[in-house]
């Protein structure tokens, strides 16, 4: 949309008189203060059930559109109920663990229950916990390929680390499922205190990354690429990096892909025209009410790889910094407590 | 013919009697000595008219046929005439000293009015003429045509004198009698005038008025030749906008205006341009500077059939919707239907935008041309020989040198040109048999900073041939063939590559029309489209595309038509024009179709396996019957009430994946999945002028239901995809409004107003929970001032105002966080939001041509400043998620500033 925008610009631009002004739309009523509440349950062992609650903020994101609710509630479809305890502003968190007496179980359907302090309450469908088909392989290469240069805005040809997988799409009851893969990494750098770090991040926060079982006719994905990661300093000293996938119903996917449409939507010609995103959430004591997010239920397959910085070509470590130029965790990692830890994970190898 | 009692037939033997005996001794007394061979009625009466002091009036097509070989001694004008007429159902008898009136028997029985006898008293003994010469005065018929009441029917034709095109809606009008009308599509007009000496009033915009005095003596025909005026910017001229045509018609929601009074309109960039102004007129609007094409009553782009000649186009627009795809020099006249569409028409719901070029001068060759700031046109027309007109034009832009000048890398990596070209040869073999070849292409080709792009060309091919049969059976042929290229480009990065659409057809069409003397005219005709589609064809372009090329298969259909219409007077007051359309449309193979498990509700969840139909192979057929009526009841001569309903139905739609239509939007025909569009069409209107037909009002309302029309799902994947069904979504719309137009057609200050609510709006199950929503082009409120100051026939200044609502968009209100840290954009449903509204003053001044039609080399000038106050009104919103990883509501004012503009028009003859 934005190059058709600017496209439409050109006649204007022939005459250096066209105009781009931001523009204040009255917002219905129905959006203000519209709540917008995520979560998923994971079985595992534990599982997992993680739930956040935000309103719909307007374009400027502050920190306080993260709502504490009066009560968050995990039920399933026997009315058995769970309370989800605060985890941080807006989030709620839970680990179920076996026999205790909360059966998180494929086939199974779950929901969440919200209830705010300002009396709104919502409450999601119940969605059927799907079974995940395992990775038979994760690997990475280096390959190199042509990309653009940020800085240069150029065409360069680049070291990349591609990702592979070989998975079935057959989940348990031999059904095909929807695939989707989020992509963590860990990352080792010492800092000019000499202090070891392990840093845990997204790879790339931008990425959706998902199969819709609908549009492929195979029951199984072979030297699937599922991402492409651009070599970095970070990795100078190692990096794990993680595939997580997780099966999704055929609400979920569409949800995804929709999210996936709307936010990496850059502007060419050729990608679908925006919409409302679909949600399986409605606010029980106010039918007309708004209320986006989706709620899901799934499970997880986690591989990892080693990126090993050897065959990498890279000089530069991420600390010690520059002068007035590099990360302030060069000066003491542990001061940047989320993310970063001295603490060396049980599967790093060396 | 006037029926009478015996008595009165009696009375009338009686008086003709003794007429005869008083007046005709001379007549009576001549006696004839000649010897003709073969020779034919006609002429021996001509010959013994002007050899003998006899006056003959008679109808030549009542004389007898036979050619006489016969011999006359001594014989009287009685006897020689009753040889004459021998075996005839003709009589004879004389008037005054030498008049001799020849009758059918029955004729002669009637009773005749004293305006009769008036007018026979006057034209016996003067010279029977039908003199063109405007110094003299002129006679008109003869008596023996005349009616009991003393009235004579008098037919004829307006053409243009320069090119002999026939002008459409001219006032035809007797001074101080009831006698008038307004010209047809032929030029041709019919009225009914008390015999004497009467005074003719012929008007018509951008022409001198013709007035003219005439004897009336009986029944007769009158072609005349109207000149244009000397003062004015427009050579040529358009529409039917004829004194109280509004109040006359039957048609209802005609939009009209002449070309004279587009090129006064203050126009972008100074390009006089048809399209722009139309928006002008109530009912009619579009979505702002930048958008393609224009909107009828609600009704979306490719609801307007947009016809030159007899070919229809598929882009209007040139620039974007900056220019539109006509040039006004090469125009000879445009309607606009944008209530009941006559049958001869059909394709589309919503209007019919009818354009007709004109032949070239017959007389003179001549050049003409204009400058702007990023365009220019320049035409050639003239004759051949006596029987051969030949018209150019051209119009190009030089957007690109001006691009190059400005020194913005972005500015001067983009392009934009466009041209058009047009070519009319009219050959006239006889006064019967005329025939037209003319052609038409264009191209343009648009590219921002080297990333995208859009190109689109017209070629077409227009061959027609008309032939009279007889005064009152015209025949009309054509055949067209037309070629529509369309792409859109990504010009760089991995998405690099071009989609194509295309469109050939190949159009034949028939019509024949029949009037009588009664005013019943009858229309018949069919018409045939034979489609070929290249739906799309995906290629990648650029060395770091990763764009897998993809191709689908070619589409044909086809679509037939037969028609009827009559148009029937009832007394003076009730005009009742009705007719039917009955459409038929084939979508044919070769080509495979997908099957689904739910085929009302085709999805990619319910896909099965496709059927693969061979060439020829009907995959699916529709018929549609589709009634046209149209009511005017005339009040009083300046009061009228008219109502309209049509039946609508379209074979071919455009797919838009915005909610701003571009030129590459996917044509796509109707299939086994995508059923055919179609409407019910109702109006109904009350028009009164006023001060002669100076000052003309109207207000109409209508209303649209649409049963069946399409819009995307939510997220749709709409381009090269060969189950197109599993993106869209059908449902109906409505549509409904009224219109009011105010407008002082001459004067020193003129002008008007027109005024529209409106809306128009869709319900489509999957789309807004199943609830009614705005359609893209609906605008509830529309509002257009036009005033002109003209202080003479040179000078004209004119201001126009402009408001519109702005338009409804789908557009984000809000973000949310995800737990991975993406910003997720939430949108409104579909169309929830308006733009903000549309308005601009736009100022004209206009220096006309000398007043010395003769000079050689004549020039015109338009200085005109658009949106004077520099209203940054709004094309688009978009929102911009690049950055600081927040998102923006933006809206991009298109003309953002005042944008002066001035054109330079020449003649050389």
């Amino acid at each position: 949309m934005t190059k058709l925008i600017a496209f439409t610009s050109i006649a204007p631009v022939l005459l250096l008189c066209a105009c781009l002004d931001e523009v204040e739309f009255d917002v219905p009523n129905e959006f203000q203060n519209t709540v917008v509440i995520n979560g998923k349950i994971v079985k595992g062992n534990p599982s997992t059930v993680e739930v956040t609650v935000q309103n719909l903020f307007d374009f400027a994101f502050t920190g306080e559109s993260f709502l504490n609710a009066q009560s968050v509630q995990l039920f399933d479809e026997n009315g058995h109920k769970l309370n989800l305890p605060v985890k941080g502003p807006g989030t709620y968190e839970l680990k179920i663990y076996p026999n205790s007496g909360f059966d998180v179980e494929i086939g199974n359907s779950y929901g969440i229950e919200v209830k705010l302090f300002s009396g709104q309450s919502f409450e999601s469908e119940l969605a059927e916990l799907v079974g995940v088909p395992k990775m038979q392989k994760l690997e990475s290469r280096l390959v190199n390929k042509e990309i653009i240069n940020f800085v240069s805005e150029e065409l360069e040809v680049q070291p990349v680390i591609e990702y592979i997988v070989n998975t079935s799409l057959l989940s348990d009851g031999l059904e095909r499922t929807n695939l989707k893969w989020d992509f963590n990494r860990t990352y080792k750098f010492t800092d000019d205190s000499s202090h070891v770090c392990y840093v845990t991040t997204v790879v790339d926060a931008d990425l959706i990354e998902s199969v819709n079982e609908s549009q492929i006719t195979s029951s199984s994905l072979d030297d699937y690429l599922i991402l492409e990661q651009r070599i970095s300093q970070q990795m100078v000293e190692g990096q794990y990096t993680f595939v997580i996938q997780e099966a999704l119903d055929e609400n979920a996917i569409i949800f995804w892909e929709q999210v996936r449409a709307l936010s990496t939507n850059n502007g060419t010609f050729y990608e679908p025209p925006p919409g409302q995103l679909i949600t399986n959430l409605k606010q029980s004591n106010d039918t007309e009410g708004s209320v986006f997010g989706f709620f899901y239920a799934t499970e997880h397959d986690t591989l990892k790889v080693y990126v090993d910085s050897t065959f990498i070509d890279l000089s530069i470590p991420v600390c010690p910094r520059p002068p007035r130029a590099g990360p302030p965790v060069c000066d003491e990692c542990c001061s940047c407590p989320r993310f970063f830890s001295t603490i060396k994970p049980s599967y790093w190898i060396n | 013919m006037i029926k009478l009692s015996k008595t009165l037939i009696v009375f009338l033997l009686i008086s003709i009697g003794f007429a005869t005996i008083s007046y005709s001794q001379e007549a009576q007394q001549t006696l004839i000595t000649e010897n003709f061979s073969n020779q034919s009625c006609k002429a021996i009466l001509s010959q013994l008219q002007d050899k003998y002091r006899v006056r003959f009036f008679f109808k030549e097509s009542e004389l007898p046929k036979r050619m006489f070989d016969i011999q006359f001694t001594d014989q009287s004008v009685d006897d020689v005439l009753d040889q004459l007429l021998l075996n005839s159902s003709l009589g004879h008898y004389s008037y005054r000293e030498n008049g001799i009136i020849i009758l059918p028997v029955v004729d002669m029985e009637t009773e005749y009015s004293a305006e009769y006898y008036a007018a026979l008293d006057k034209s016996v003994g003067e010279p029977q003429s039908t003199s063109t010469s405007q110094t003299q005065l002129v006679s008109i018929g003869n008596i023996s045509t005349l009616d009991a009441s003393g009235s004579a029917i008098v037919t004829g034709r307006i053409i243009d004198d320069q090119t002999d095109e026939p002008i459409i809606g001219a006032t035809v009008r007797w001074v101080n009698t009831d006698g008038a009308d307004v010209t047809d599509f032929d030029g041709n007009f019919k009225t009914q005038v008390p015999s004497g000496s009467r005074e003719l009033l012929v008007e018509y915009i951008g022409y001198q008025n013709l007035i003219q005095v005439y004897d009336v003596k009986g029944n007769g025909q009158l072609d005349l030749r109207l000149e244009k005026e000397a003062v004015g910017l427009d050579e040529v001229t358009i529409t039917a906008q004829a004194a109280n045509s509004n109040v006359e018609k039957a048609q209802i929601g005609v939009a009209t205006l002449s070309v004279a009074e587009i090129k006064k309109l203050p126009a972008f960039m100074g390009e006089a341009d048809i399209v722009k102004s139309l928006l002008l007129q109530p009912g009619v609007s579009s979505l702002g500077e930048g958008a393609s094409g224009f909107n009828v009553r609600g009704g979306d782009v490719d609801q307007n059939l947009v016809m030159q000649d007899e070919a229809f186009f598929f882009n209007s627009s040139h620039a974007l919707g900056f220019f539109s795809a006509f040039n006004a020099d090469m125009v000879s006249s445009v309607d606009l239907y944008k209530g009941n569409i006559p049958s001869k028409f059909g394709g589309r719901l919503a209007s019919v935008m009818d354009v007709k070029l004109k032949n070239g001068n017959n007389k003179r060759w001549r050049l003409k041309g204009g400058a702007g700031l990023v365009s220019s046109r320049i035409g050639l027309d003239g004759p051949i020989g006596d029987k051969i007109t030949v018209n150019t034009g051209f119009r190009s832009s030089y957007a690109d040198w001006v691009l190059n000048l400005i020194d913005i890398p972005e500015v001067q990596n983009s392009s934009a040109f466009f041209y058009d070209a047009n070519v009319r040869i009219n050959m006239r073999f006889n006064e019967k048999n005329n025939l037209t070849l003319s052609g038409y292409s264009s191209s343009d080709d648009f590219v921002y900073n080297n990333e995208f792009g859009f190109d689109y060309s017209t070629l077409i091919g227009n061959l027609s041939y008309n032939t009279t049969f007889s005064d009152n059976i015209l025949n009309k042929f054509s055949a067209v063939y037309s070629q529509y290229k369309s792409s859109q480009s990504q010009l760089t990065g991995f998405e690099g590559a071009r989609i194509g659409n295309d469109i050939n057809y190949v159009k034949l069409k028939d019509e024949l029309s029949i009037t009588n003397s009664n005013e019943l005219r009858i229309d018949v005709g069919g018409s045939a489209i034979y489609y070929f589609m290249k739906p799309g064809v995906r290629t990648s372009l650029g060395d770091m595309s990763t764009v897998i090329p993809k191709s689908l298969e070619d589409e044909q259909g086809l679509e037939a038509a037969a028609f009827a219409n009559i148009e029937l007077p009832i007394g003076d007051a009730l005009l009742i024009t009705g007719g039917v359309r009955l459409s038929y449309y084939q979508y044919l193979g070769a080509k495979s179709v997908f099957q689904y498990t739910d085929p009302i509700n085709p999805t990619l969840a319910t896909i099965g396996e496709p059927i693969q139909y061979g060439d020829g192979d009907v995959i699916a057929s529709y018929f549609t019957p589709e009634p046209r009526l149209s009511l005017r009841l005339k009040l009083t001569d300046d009061i009228s009430i008219k109502t309209g309903y049509s039946r609508t139905a379209q074979y071919i739609n455009q797919i838009f994946n915005s909610d701003s239509p571009t030129p590459s939007s996917q044509w796509q025909l109707s299939t086994e999945y995508l059923k055919p569009q179609t409407s019910h069409n109702l109006s109904i209107g009350y028009f009164h002028n006023f001060a002669d037909n100076n000052w003309e009002t109207s207000f109409e309302v209508y209303g649209r239901q649409i049963d069946q029309l399409y819009d995307y799902r939510d997220f749709a994947n709409l381009f090269v995809n060969e189950h197109l069904e599993t993106e869209l979504l059908s449902g109906e719309g409505r549509s409904y409004g009224a219109e009011l137009s105010i407008k002082k057609k001459k004067g020193t200050y003129n002008g008007w107003l027109s005024y529209t609510y409106s809306r128009a709006e869709r319900l489509i199950d999957g789309i807004n929970d199943g609830n009614y929503y705005p359609s893209n082009f609906d605008k509830p409120h529309d509002l257009s001032l036009v005033l002109n100051y003209q202080p003479n026939k040179r000078n004209t200044f004119t201001v126009n105002f402009n408001y519109g609502t702005g338009r409804p968009t789908t557009a984000p209100v809000g973000n949310f966080l995800t737990k991975t840290g993406l910003f997720v954009p939430i949108y409104t449903e579909r169309n929830q939001l308006r733009i903000p509204d549309y308005h601009r003053i736009d100022v004209a001044y206009t220096l006309g041509k000398g007043w010395k039609k003769d000079k050689r080399f004549q020039s015109s000038w338009t200085l005109s400043v658009y949106n004077i106050y520099g209203r940054r009104n709004a094309f688009s919103v978009y929102y911009d998620n690049t950055g600081a990883r927040k998102a923006i509501a933006n809206k991009l004012s298109i003309l953002g500033y005042a944008f002066p503009a001035i054109t330079f028009n020449f003649e050389i003859i």
